[in-house]
């Protein structure tokens, strides 16, 4: 499993970074939201689904 | 080499006020729209946080007490036409974040009329401007906020009516053709310069807070570098944009082709520092903040001198009260209660009571999430037995500080307040025997600023002379000063003042360029 965010419409707004720090961190220099794991460990993985609906414009999502 | 873009109008900024604008421009039938942006992401403010707004109904009887109001509240210096037309454009917000957004609105606070203006920021109702209509606190997706979801939908749906948005590309400089606007440079990511054609153009870049140095020169903050360090502590909690653009890109455009220049001030948000103090930097708004919410209450305040300075009811109209913190000696206030007042809290709470733009809640906890922060190296807050270790603590002038307890505990007893004219019911006494004496050093964060150009009731900005120049509208936190009046004071950044305006500039230039090409 795989987090992912939709660049063209995350606001940018960080809720993902403040909320999961163990999953998201803010990049300042290119204004966007990096995904921290490449490959997403199970342990982590309820966390990701609430992340996806915490979302404030549902742009975050768990892909296969 | 250089690209070039041919629009019948181009618009500086994507936050509520150039939305607002391109929304209208749409609607009047405007065929080329460009939305110039340069974040990546279109909001601005609202993509931080704003949930609330508060919109007059078009009823004759509102509108009027509105403009009363504003008009009364601007000194009559604000554009008595500007501010009735702000008041008639609030109006749509229902229709608009509603209706044809599909917002979901979590409480509505409806108003009479003949109460506008007389609720001073604390109670249920309105910090983030004045008091001039109903209320609408509106439910975002997931944990998120409910406007940076709104400007989302009409993004798309502008996008949907042919508008054109260009991310990361902001425009920088304003070019004229005689006395007329006819055009602006912006650049893209990688430097390529842009040649902006277009009959109108309108500015809507927000406030300077992503600017710290222009913040200074401009005087919008203290200068003095014994405050360097406040800032750098300051800046741990807010500014509220971590990562923002407004960088006054759109005041310097506008001065440099002879724009009318006006005083910009903080809209602030008095906080108290990280650690330990919010969840994170982005989200101010996620409830359960128990320090936020005593914060946000108003009870005693005193200066490093141990002096009250301010009428404690005006904590929740936060740019009055950063200002006011902003003039004491250190820029710090530090709130005092009791132990008997946490109680209250724990046990009594009014349901409609909404702080700041939450919807109020219960206090539980406090102590335990203070015990965390201190725990976490936060030296801003602390509880004690005696009022002499809190002044001790937190560096207050202890003499002074017991007696204007003693003097404060006294109009709590007798129901007034001859200094400060608190009303009656926010007096609580602040007394050892309680069990408990806590405090909270609080800082005035900046989240946005307001002001910097001038518009007139068309929302044609305006050059030294006070004359519109020609085919050049502004909208937004920069021009809200021309009708709240200048400086712009107590009002605070809103979406009440930032997107009618924006509609307004939106309507107008639509006129403009049917009118005139
Ligand atoms: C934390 C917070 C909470 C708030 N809560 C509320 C609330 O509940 N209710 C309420 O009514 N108001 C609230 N406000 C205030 C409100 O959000 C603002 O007043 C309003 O959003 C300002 O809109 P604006 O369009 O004028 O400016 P902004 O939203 O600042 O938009 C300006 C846009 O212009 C862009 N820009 C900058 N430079 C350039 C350039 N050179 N070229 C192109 N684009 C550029 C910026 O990136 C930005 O997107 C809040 C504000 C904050 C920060
Ligand atoms: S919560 Fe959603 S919109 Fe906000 S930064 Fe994260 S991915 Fe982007």
């Amino acid at each position: 499993m795989k987090l992912e965010i939709n660049n063209k419409y995350c606001i940018r707004c960080g809720l993902c970074e403040d909320l999961y720090p163990d999953l998201f961190k803010r990049n300042f220099e290119e204004h966007c939201i990096d995904v921290l794991h490449e490959e997403l460990p199970a342990e982590l993985e309820e966390r990701a689904k609430q992340a996806v609906a915490d979302c404030a414009v549902a742009m975050i999502r768990l892909v296969k | 080499m250089g690209k070039t873009v041919k629009v019948d109008v181009a618009v500086m900024g994507s936050g509520v006020a150039g939305m607002g604008a391109a929304y209208k421009l749409v609607q009047a039938g405007v065929k080329d729209i460009a939305v110039f942006e340069k974040y990546p992401a279109q909001g601005g403010a609202v993509s931080n946080c704003p949930m609330m707004f508060c919109s007059t109904p078009d009823t004759p009887e509102a509108q009027k007490a509105a403009y009363e109001v504003l008009a009364r509240f601007s000194n009559y210096d604000g554009n008595m036409n500007l501010i009735s037309k702000v008041v008639k454009y609030s109006s749509e917000f229902p229709r608009i974040f509603l209706e044809e957004l599909g917002i979901k609105c979590m409480i509505k606070v409806d108003r009479d009329p003949a109460d506008y203006g007389n609720k001073r920021a604390y109670t249920q109702g309105h910090a983030n401007g004045i008091d001039v209509g109903d209320y609408y606190f509106l439910e975002g997706r997931g944990k998120g906020h409910a406007m940076a979801l709104a400007l989302l939908r009409m993004r798309i749906n502008l996008e949907k009516a042919g508008v054109q948005f260009f991310f990361q590309t902001p425009i920088k400089k304003i070019v004229k053709t005689g006395d007329k606007v006819t055009g602006a440079i912006a650049y893209e990511k990688d430097g390529t310069e842009i040649d902006i054609q277009c009959k109108a153009l309108i500015v809507a870049s927000g406030g300077i807070t992503g600017n710290m140095e222009m913040m200074k020169e401009e005087g919008v903050i203290n200068v003095d570098p014994k405050f360097e360090e406040v800032f750098e502590e300051g800046k741990q909690v807010l500014i509220t944009f971590p990562d923002s653009c407004q960088d006054g890109d759109g005041q310097k455009a506008v001065w440099e082709i002879g724009g009318k220049k006006t005083a910009m001030v903080i809209s602030a948000d008095p906080e108290v520092p990280n650690p330990g103090v919010r969840i994170g930097p982005n989200t101010p708004w996620l409830n359960g903040n128990q320090i936020k919410v005593v914060t946000e209450m108003p009870w005693m305040r005193v200066n490093e001198q141990g002096k009250r300075f301010i009428n404690e009811e005006m904590s929740n109209q936060h740019t009055a009260m950063s200002r006011a913190y902003c003039k004491q000696s250190n820029m710090h206030g530090y709130q005092i209660f009791d132990e008997d007042t946490v109680k209250r809290m724990e046990e009594e709470f009014d349901e409609n009571y909404v702080y700041f733009i939450f919807k109020g809640a219960k206090l539980s906890g406090l102590r335990e999430q203070m015990d965390a922060s201190i725990a976490k190296g936060n030296k801003h807050m602390c509880h004690f037995d005696t009022i002499h270790e809190v002044a001790e603590y937190m560096g207050i002038n202890e003499a002074n500080l017991k007696e204007t307890i003693a003097k404060y505990n006294k109009a709590a007893e007798e129901g007034y307040d001859p200094d400060f004219h608190t009303d009656a019911k926010y007096l609580h006494p602040i007394r050892e025997e309680s069990g408990h004496i806590y405090c909270f050093r609080i800082f005035a964060g900046a989240y946005d600023t307001m002001g910097g150009l001038a518009i007139d009731e068309n929302a044609n900005l305006l050059d030294i002379n006070n004359q519109p120049i020609e085919g050049l509208y502004g909208a937004g936190d920069m021009v809200t000063g021309s009708f709240y009046g200048e400086p712009t004071s107590n009002a605070g950044g809103t979406v009440y003042g930032a997107m009618t305006t924006g509609l307004l500039a939106g309507d107008s230039a639509a006129a403009y360029v049917r009118e005139n090409f």
